[in-house]
This record gives C-alpha cells, structure tokens and sequence, in this order.
C-alpha cells in the first residue's frame, strides 16, 4: 500500500516538472500548441530518466542530494529576494495578501472551499516519512529519527511561508493568474513579479531542477522500499 | 571513521540483533545527509508553488497562506508520533508492522488501520 503511494508521489512531482518544462516552451513560443501528449512523453522520459540515475549513478545520491540541498536554499532564498524587490512598486496589497480569502470554485459554502484548500496544502507536506524506512542505514537511530522527521518538518514550514508570501506579493492581475494558456499559474505569477520572460524562465527551472532532484530521491526511497518490502 | 564512530555503530548493531534483526544495509547516511534527503523529499517549498493555483482558486491569498500554516501543524503533530514509534523500532519500515500493537479492536479493524496508516505515507 504505501509503495503505491510513493508511486503516486513521484508521478504528480513528475507531471509537475513536465508541465513547468512546457510552461517555458509556452512562454518563449506563444504560437506553439501544446498537446496532453507531449506533458504525457516528458513525464515519461523524466521518470526513465530518474530510474537510469538511481540504477547507474547510486553511488553518487548521497552527493547529488547535499548538492541539491544546497542547490535548493540558494533557489529559494534567491527567488524570494527576486520577487520581492523587483515588484516593490507595484505589488499586491496587504488586504490582499493577508485578508482576501475568497473562494472561486462553484461550492456555496467557503468554510468547505477552505477545508479543500487545507487539504491541497497537505501536498506540500508528504514525503517526510522516507527517514523512517532509511533508519537502518543511520548511526545511533533511536535518537537521530525523530530528529530527521520533525525538523525538516518545521525548517519546510518556516521556509515555505515567506515563499508563499512573496508569490502572493507579486500577483498584480489575479485573473491572468487562472486563465494560463499553458496550465500553471506559477510562471504567469513569475511573469508579473518579474516583468521579464528572460527572469520567469531561469527561476522557473531552477525551480523545475529542483523538483527533478526530488523525482531522484523519490526513486531511490521507491527502491528501497520495494526491495524489502515495508 | 574514529574509534568512537566504530562503537557507536556495533552498540547500533547490537542493540537490532537483541531485537531480532539482522542489519541488512550499511550505515552509511550521516545526520546532514538523511536531514538533506528528508528536506528534498519533502520539498515544501516546492510542492506549495505548484499547487498555489489550486490554492489560490479554492480560498483565495489569504486561504493559501494560512492553510498551509494549518496543515504544516497537522502533520508536525502526525509525524511527532511517527517519530517516537519509529525511535522505538529503529528496523526499516518496522512501523507498519507493529502498528496492531497500538490499536485496540478486531482483527479487520487493526488491518484496516494498518494499510491507511501505510497508505497514507
């Protein structure tokens, strides 16, 4: 059971990094129609091309995984100083960022809307058991495991909510925001943070390398898990 | 490795063959490298930006931030229990195995249980 959902967590982050990847094509090339196929056969190279690394490259995970660990503080801290500064003067206000909690969905009831959005929020969560099942391959782990569940844990939260108030800060059109040609709405609020296709693209696959370090890891913890099992 | 490394890692050992399991893989993550494999596996940040669209439709700015807020403490306190039952078992996976002996009730009840709670990781 829970190796379907591990399945189930590499496919959506691969769907995702497909359809950032497209995201860019969109931006750059407006007049290029993009079809389901091909989000279908990027996700599919994305997933061979994550198997091919943990099958040939295992030795080099740890590595690669400090490195993206690195990678993703440099990203984060940067993407958020980009947002913020660069739209200082035209930017959402605080009414909006902190008080507008209007749903658009068809349902009559916002508490529910809201409950669904907790819900979504949970996405961002998930993952952080993989210590759990790796705690044979730790020193001393009675005392290190519930370390490196909760504090990742937190240190996601404490990072992850400044991230989240700078996109918030950049939005200026939040109709733009819904009505993407592309799908994510990620890179049209890059675009009006930034003002610049150049800036939304590089910051988008930083992002998209990221979640792709994250397809890696996933890999590797699928594979664990399916040989022994738990 | 030191000296000290070495017996911390046969006291490790040691303590899993008193419990009845072998070691089957070598000890080779230290703390920064499993904490840095557990950030990118959870990769907050990342999985917030992807679904703020969903967010933002469903409660708005303000619905996104403290939503994220809301779940980040539901799963803290999920996790804080996963923690100490996995502090308890230190055998990969060994959670889902033991987890009838903290729940009372019939058999298909425990089983139930036992594949939501490995499910829901």
């Amino acid at each position: 059971m829970s190796i379907i959902g591990w399945w189930l967590g590499a496919a959506s982050v691969a769907n995702f990094v497909a359809s950032m990847v497209l995201e860019i094509v969109a931006v750059w090339y407006p007049e290029f129609e993009i079809h389901n196929w091909h989000q279908y056969l990027i996700y599919v190279c994305l997933t061979w091309i994550s198997v091919a690394a943990n099958v040939f490259g295992s030795a080099w995970i740890p590595a690669f995984n400090k490195m993206l660990f690195v990678l993703a503080v440099l990203t984060l801290s940067s993407t958020m100083l980009t947002l913020f500064i660069v739209s200082r003067n035209n930017h959402a206000d605080a009414s909006f960022i902190f008080g507008d909690a209007t749903s658009r969905t068809g349902w009559s009831s916002n508490g529910w809307s809201f409950m669904l959005a907790v819900g979504n929020a949970v996405y961002s969560f998930l993952g952080s058991d993989c210590s759990a099942h790796l705690c044979e391959e730790i020193a001393n782990p009675a005392k290190m495991v519930p370390r490196v569940i909760v504090w990742p844990l937190l240190v996601g939260l404490l990072t992850a909510f400044p991230f989240a108030v700078s996109l918030m800060y950049s939005i200026t059109d939040l109709d733009a925001v819904f009505n993407t040609s592309a799908g994510l709405p990620l890179i049209e609020i890059y675009y009006q943070g930034t003002g610049s296709r150049v800036a939304a693209s590089v910051l988008l696959a930083f992002f998209a390398f990221c979640f792709f370090g994250n397809l890696v890891a996933n890999g590797m913890c699928y594979a664990h898990l399916k040989i022994w099992i738990t | 490795m030191t000296q000290s490394n070495l017996q911390e890692v046969r006291v490790d050992d040691l303590e899993l063959e008193a419990a009845g399991y072998h070691r089957a893989m070598p000890r080779r993550f230290t703390f920064w490298a499993l904490a840095a494999l557990s950030f990118d596996l959870t990769c907050t940040w990342l999985g917030t930006g992807s679904s703020v669209g969903i967010s933002l439709t469903e409660a708005g700015p303000a619905g996104t931030l403290w939503s994220l807020v809301i779940a980040g403490g539901m799963t803290m306190i999920v996790s804080a229990g996963m923690g100490e039952l996995a502090s308890a078992y230190p055998v990969a996976g060994e959670i889902n195995n033991k987890v009838h002996l903290f729940v009372v009730g019939s058999t298909l009840i425990v089983f139930q249980v036992r594949s939501i709670i490995g499910l829901s990781w």
